[in-house]
């Protein structure tokens, strides 16, 4: 009896998981981005076998000599060295983990601040929403970068820091975004009704208001994760970021930024110092913006059915 | 003749009878409050007003950052090289009040600030507002390109990509668009930088090259705005002005291929919504051809929400600004703030900060302006 | 009396993802000559994408299958509007056919003043006869100011673009002055004449101050005035057939009785047909000459309207009547709900909630006849199919 009547429950559910599942393999774009995406969850995963970690810390990049001049690939380094002969192939290896790390770590972050502040902020309105209103309205007064910027500066190098800087730069977007649909999807009638029913406050926002809210917030959060990572790779390049030996892909751009121009004969002597992590770079946004646009239109309810 | 009441008349129908009367009744709406306009000025005195606490807030921030730091850091942002004895920093610190409690160190910094006085940069060796504002007129000048550039490319593409929706075009369209603003800033400067300037040759890094730089610097050229662009032109020197349209294109590339992908995906979607709605069907139903149903009718609407993204797409062209410019070695703000940062020349990050964030809320106001020109219904609101 | 317009047998689907939405089946009506044709069904019967069928307006993912809707022009000639091209579409729509919609407010396009939409009516399609007023007053001018003048030269060069106008309207010459800041001023008599042409027609339809509501936006009006100058947008041509699909639904009842005055009154001095789309059976008995009635994607019965009220032939029709609320009787409704057209019923539409179903409703849909001079029905209880 039991087992029926939860099938015909959740039937509608699995009607639209099924028609979600059959747009995203209509869709060649999002099939490209999954298939980005998972590639990177497999090397992320595979790190130590694809590169036998460094035996104190994994994250800490090998290197052979102090020789500043990169070197190009070669059979003991597949990508080749930058300055101070770091290996880019372990580099780029571990840097998959910490990519993904920046953009978890940050991103749900933000969408736990967000959620919480956002829906105590549009469900209750008056005076807490105002002040936190001026709150955010001065923050998106910044640029992120710029705003990020000083905040590492301030708070000194280091990819600690780095993160701390995102989550508070990005914070604002996720509260006011969570605010504006709490606040549209607290007019409709089944929240009235839900109230009525003397649901207590906090029920009223977890069970109904906030599972109608969330796509939007789905879709801007697979979009968040990969312009958190650039951002990142921007503040390393700048010098912000984690030190010399860290192993990030920003961070391997920087270290080679003294070589960009190549040497007196070859403008490319030494481009794969920089072209392979920014590859890595580049794929890895390519794969979340991708998703996240997919997902923008396959989840969002108004063009779901064209 | 010509002075005969009669003539004028005539001349009054044939040179003033505009069917965008609309136009210019907003325009002198605001100088003569008395006719249709009376709201619009309201609207923007208020929205001025309404700017003021923000840039408080704004000043605000900054001062919270600088806080962070001890009083001895914060001293050294007043010196202009080492300090000579060892009991400078202490008399700093008590001239300038900077171990006083937060409230008066910020009425004494707030002050400094309006008087202009944002610190000495260690990186520049010049007051961090003079330098800033010698770097200003070099980013207005890529920005002022780039923003329009992105803005009709990428309208033409979201418009292009709506009304061929989900052919070949709108797919290619928007992978392409979605590839720009995946590429790191960096590496599109740098990879174009190699190749049109290492390769071929073709334009060189820089603002201008050699020749043109040392002719700018010389007595024979007075520099109006410091925008060489147009300064070549009020000096009658077409080829500064060449050159340094040579030295933009680069530049204004790279920032156009990553932002342009914002404007694209909006504009599609605001399109796809305008053709669905009832004046589209009616404007067809009138007999309008195609092209004018979709330029005409769908894209002056679907054009609305683009006036709020362009506050964004700013946003985001300052933030590539600071990369670009430091690989194409562009002297503008950017590159000051890279180099500040790189050198960890604190006021210099943070006097640019407060000044970008200054500027910004300015930009934003005059985009709310632009939404209600835009957008004839909010014009009684 | 002439057929102005006739729909043969009309077959339209919607490719959905759900489904293959089966909207019109088999859909034929016509409209005879000055008369006005009542159309009227549920919501979502078909009547509104009839009409937009009509002139080849059709929405995706919807797409005609079968069917000719023909047309008598002008000029006399009978056309089917579905196999016209692209570039003949537009001397059609707009000028011999013309359609109001149900929503005047998000008819209207927020963005340019009301006078502004009803004017790009008459440079589509009136163009050449405005022209022609502009030159006669050219003329005028110029022998007036003299042919030698400064005044006078400068008005013969203006006539010569507007002759060019009327020769070659798509001259590159005529595409690159335009462009010119100051030389291009000469479009403002031509606008100056769509102007009072538009004033004329605000004034015959009933607006009150005419030169200013031409200036204004949609939202600075009422539902009525909005309404009013949708309908001119449609009048402007005088057209051969209106189509009004719900005009008035949207509006006060007061405002209702004056709309629909305004388009009786039209159309007798425009002398067009009028094809009036609604749910509502009182406009219908207050407005059509005669009635066709929709069910689920077909015309179940056509009549004369006073036959349609007191002598309803089909079951559907006879529980539409019975369902109009009267004081003192009993409220009776049609049992059942309307179907899913993604999978219709089989055979006819009708046949789960009528009470006279047989055997046979369930297998083949029911052609249309006429049973008597006039009176079409689609129904097996007439014609001959059950013994």
């Amino acid at each position: 009896m039991d087992v029926t009547e939860f099938k015909k429950s959740m039937a509608p559910t699995i009607k639209e998981l099924k028609f979600t599942i059959g747009r995203i393999k209509r869709s060649p774009l999002s099939i490209i981005g999954v298939a980005i995406l998972t590639f990177y969850v497999l090397v992320a995963l595979l790190a130590p076998v694809l590169a036998p970690p460094n035996p104190r810390d994994a994250y800490i990049m090998p290197h052979s000599s102090w020789d500043p001049i990169p070197r190009p690939p070669s059979p003991e380094h597949i990508f080749g060295t930058t300055y101070q002969q770091y290996d880019i192939y372990y580099g780029c290896i571990w840097g998959t983990r910490t990519a993904f790390r920046i953009g978890f770590l940050v991103v749900l972050t933000v969408l736990a601040i967000g959620l919480l502040i956002g829906s105590i902020s549009g469900y209750y309105g008056g005076i807490i929403d105002e002040l936190l209103m001026r709150f955010t309205d001065i923050i998106y007064a910044f640029p992120g970068l710029i705003l990020a910027m000083a905040l590492v500066i301030a708070l000194g190098r280091g990819l600690d820091n780095v993160l701390l800087a995102l989550v508070l730069v990005g914070w604002p977007t996720y509260c006011r975004v969570i605010r504006g649909e709490v606040m549209r999807v607290k007019q409709e009638d089944y929240v009235e009704a839900a109230k009525a029913m003397g649901c207590s406050d906090f029920r009223v926002i977890v069970r109904h208001i906030l599972p109608n809210a969330i796509y939007p917030i789905l879709i801007m959060a697979s979009l968040n994760i990969g312009s958190v990572v650039l951002t990142a790779a921007a503040l390393s390049f700048l010098g912000l970021g984690s030190g010399p030996s860290y192993a990030d892909w920003g961070q391997l751009v920087a270290n080679s930024r003294d070589y960009i121009t190549g040497n007196y004969g070859n403008m490319f002597a030494y481009v794969h110092a920089f072209t392979i992590p920014s590859i890595f770079i580049f794929t890895f946004v390519l794969g979340w913006n991708l998703v996240g646009d997919a997902f923008r239109d396959i989840l969002d309810p108004t063009i779901r059915r064209r | 003749m010509l002075f005969r009441k009669g003539n004028w008349n005539f001349v009054r129908n044939i040179v003033f009878v505009d069917k965008n009367r609309q136009k210019y009744k907003l325009v002198a709406s605001i100088f003569s409050p008395r006719r249709m306009g009376m709201r619009l000025r309201t609207f923007i005195i208020r929205r001025a007003l309404l700017m003021i606490p923000t840039l408080i807030g704004v000043t605000l921030l900054i001062f919270a950052i600088t806080q962070m730091f001890t009083p001895e850091q914060r001293a050294a942002s007043f010196l202009s090289g080492e300090p000579r004895r060892p009991d400078v920093i202490p008399r700093i610190i008590q001239t300038h009040h900077l171990d006083d409690p937060i409230y008066i160190q910020y009425y004494h910094w707030m002050s400094r600030v309006l008087q202009g006085d944002l610190g000495f940069s260690s990186y520049s060796h010049l007051p961090v507002l003079a330098s800033l504002l010698q770097a200003t007129p070099a980013t207005i000048e890529l920005v002022m390109f780039a923003i329009p550039i992105t803005i009709i490319m990428g309208v033409y593409l979201g418009v292009v990509s709506a009304v061929h929706r989900d052919t070949i075009i709108d797919h290619a369209t928007r992978f392409l668009s979605i590839i720009g603003w995946s590429l790191p800033t960096f590496w599109l400067a740098l990879i174009l930088l190699a190749i049109f300037y290492g390769q071929l040759n073709w334009v060189s890094a820089g603002r201008l090259s050699f020749e043109q730089m040392r002719f700018v610097a010389s007595e024979s050229f007075t520099k109006y705005t410091g925008i060489y662009t147009i300064d070549g032109i009020l000096n009658g020197q077409l080829w500064i002005t060449l050159d340094a349209l040579k030295h933009l294109i680069l530049p204004v590339i790279t920032l156009t291929i990553v932002q342009i992908a914002l404007i694209v995906r909006v504009m599609r979607s605001s399109m796809l919504e305008a053709l669905g709605k009832g004046y589209t069907i009616l404007a067809r139903a009138k007999g309008l051809s195609d092209d004018q149903v979709v330029n005409k009718h769908a894209r002056r609407n679907a054009l609305i929400p683009i006036a709020t993204l362009s506050g964004i797409l700013a946003a985001g062209m300052l933030t590539g600004v600071v990369i670009t410019e430091t690989c194409f070695n562009y002297m503008g703000l950017g590159h000051f703030a890279a180099n500040a940062a790189m050198q960890l020349d604190i006021p210099g990050v943070l006097g640019f900060s407060l000044f970008t964030g200054i500027v910004f809320v300015i930009a934003n106001l005059l985009v709310d302006i632009i939404y209600v020109f835009l957008d004839p219904r909010m014009r009684l609101g | 009396m002439s057929k102005i317009i006739e729909v043969q047998d009309l077959k339209l689907r919607f490719y959905t993802y759900e489904g293959v939405v089966k909207a019109l089946e088999g859909v034929s009506l016509y409209v005879k000559n000055g008369e006005t044709l009542g159309v009227v069904g549920e919501t979502g019967c078909g009547k509104s994408t009839t009409g937009l069928s009509i002139f080849n307006i059709v929405l995706p993912p919807g797409k005609i299958e079968e069917g000719k809707v023909l047309f008598k022009s002008r000029r006399g000639k009978t056309v089917d509007v579905l196999k016209l091209s692209e570039r003949m579409l537009p001397w059609v729509r707009g000028r011999d056919i013309s359609m109001v919609f149900q929503e005047p407010s998000s008819s209207l396009n927020p963005v340019y003043t009301v006078g502004n939409q009803v004017s790009e009516v008459f440079f589509q399609h009136r163009k050449k006869e405005m022209i022609q007023n502009v030159l006669k007053k050219l003329e005028n001018n110029i022998h007036e100011a003299g042919a030698t003048s400064l005044r006078g030269r400068i008005y013969k060069a203006e006539r010569n673009i507007y002759q060019k106008m009327l020769r070659d309207p798509n001259s590159t010459f005529l595409k690159v002055i335009s462009r010119i800041p100051i030389i291009n001023r000469y479009k403002g008599r031509l606008e100056k004449e769509v102007r009072k042409a538009v004033v004329n027609l605000f004034t015959e339809l009933g607006l009150a101050d005419p030169e200013r509501v031409f200036d204004m936006h949609p939202h600075q009006l009422s539902g009525g005035m909005q309404q009013r100058t949708v309908i001119a947008m449609a009048l402007a041509c005088h057209p051969l057939l209106l189509m009004a699909d719900e005009p008035t639904t949207s509006l006060d009842v007061t405002i209702q009785a004056q709309v629909l005055d305004l388009i009786r009154e039209l159309k007798k001095k425009f002398s067009s047909s009028v094809l009036f789309i609604t749910h509502n059976l009182g406009v219908i008995a207050e407005m059509a000459d005669r009635v066709a009635v929709m069910y689920a994607g077909n015309v179940v019965e056509v009549a004369d309207v006073r036959e349609i009220f007191k002598r309803p032939v089909h079951p559907y029709t006879k529980g539409l009547m019975e369902s109009i609320p009267r004081p003192g009787k009993e409220y009776k409704t049609i049992p059942g709900t309307v179907p899913d057209l993604i999978n219709p019923p089989s055979g006819c539409r009708f046949h789960p909630r009528c009470a006279y179903a047989t055997p046979i409703c369930t297998k083949v849909n029911p052609e249309l006849i006429e049973i008597k001079k006039d009176h079409f029905v689609s129904c097996h209880l007439f014609g001959g199919d059950i013994e």
